[in-house]
């Protein structure tokens, strides 16, 4: 079964007992519901394979989006974990400028209630990986994503391509 | 004395007042007043950029962040830094290193300031990017080691390894670890 990716901020995750005395114990803080704003009750998410051959690829996907580079925070998760809180995943076309990721690796968590996301909070919160991929690898992807034709140049923001033309001008050097 | 600033003149070296009276020189009056004037309206500039510090904290606490996503904070912020240089950094940072600001907020001034292109004010973010290594708050001393990573310096080595020692939070202590990688290989 595939695993499932969410862009977040890594330090809204950071967690522990004693750092929220005023929590209650089977309770969750609300920070991290911030990286999962739904549009239509729906979640944009990612789907990587077991091997996670293609977050390499999904990641520089994610990045294009921005306005400038940066690092990319996401967590990782067994896609195992939505069916066990009965959230429904539905197969749709990405928003970012990788074309070939849009069609085959985006999905949307379709009719989440207020309280099927907090399950899914608490799901990532225990079981999930948070990791962070750091803004000079982030433009190294990005450079070869370009190189390799899976990212139009011109669906970029000028900062972006702007630093990928200086890495190119460095590697050159 | 056309040589001289209005600030150097009215100096204590270059003023002798135990030996001369101001008003054995009608000009020394005009200069003291230009002075006034002068350092009244730094006090007015300075004053207005506190002010100014404060709206753009407080109005961005109700925004979202998303890294690599540029916000009305963040840009507000980098030409907030640009017209004011220095001083907007110095105010700046007295609100984050004295913990006042929102840590979200806080954090989110500090990855920008790390990614700024603004040369005029490079050492100074350099310093309030250091210094905020060893704030309180976990999610602002991450900001800070974005906006460090950002700089690629190999100058916040010293204090990127005194972070280091201190840090207890198991994450950041990997991340901070991290940037010290990347400044360590950086040329």
């Amino acid at each position: 079964m595939p695993l499932i990716l969410r862009k977040i901020r890594k330090a809204r995750w950071y967690y522990n007992q004693s750092g929220f005395p005023w929590l209650l114990e089977s309770d969750i803080p609300a920070d991290p519901l911030g990286d999962l704003a739904t549009n239509n009750n729906e979640l944009s998410v990612w789907q990587i394979d077991d091997d996670k051959s293609n977050l390499p690829r999904v990641a520089a996907a994610l990045a294009a989006n921005g306005d400038d580079i940066s690092n990319l925070d996401y967590a990782l998760f067994d896609q195992k974990l939505l069916n066990e809180i009965n959230i429904t995943l539905r197969p749709s076309k990405g928003n970012s400028p990788d074309e070939t990721a849009n069609q085959n690796w985006h999905s949307d968590i379709v009719e989440l209630s207020a309280r099927k996301l907090v399950e899914l909070a608490k799901a990532i919160l225990t079981h999930a990986e948070i990791k962070r991929i750091p803004e000079k690898e982030i433009l190294h992807l990005l450079a070869q994503a370009v190189a390799a034709d899976q990212i139009e140049r011109t669906k970029l923001r000028a900062k972006i391509w702007a630093k990928i033309d200086k890495l190119a001008i460095l590697n050159k050097n | 004395m056309s040589q001289q600033s209005v600030s150097d003149v009215m100096s204590s070296s270059s003023w002798p007042t135990e030996t001369l009276s101001p008003a054995a020189f009608p000009f020394v009056e005009d200069l003291k007043d230009e002075w006034a004037k002068s350092a009244a309206a730094q006090q007015d500039r300075l004053e207005e950029i506190w002010q100014q510090t404060q709206a753009l904290f407080k109005a961005a606490k109700d925004q979202h962040f998303e890294d690599g996503i540029e916000s009305v904070f963040s840009n507000e912020l980098a030409a907030f830094v640009e017209k004011h240089g220095d001083a907007a950094i110095k105010a700046l940072a007295h609100f984050i290193t004295s913990e006042t600001v929102n840590d979200e907020v806080a954090s989110e001034a500090l990855r920008w300031l790390g990614r700024m292109d603004h040369a005029p004010t490079y050492n100074v973010r350099l310093r309030l990017l250091e210094r905020s290594l060893f704030c309180s708050s976990v999610r602002v001393r991450d900001g800070a080691a974005l906006g460090l990573a950002s700089m690629d310096d190999p100058h916040a080595i010293t204090s990127l390894k005194q972070a280091i020692q201190k840090e207890k939070h198991n994450e950041l202590h990997k991340d901070l670890q991290q940037v010290l990688t990347q400044l360590e290989t950086s040329n």
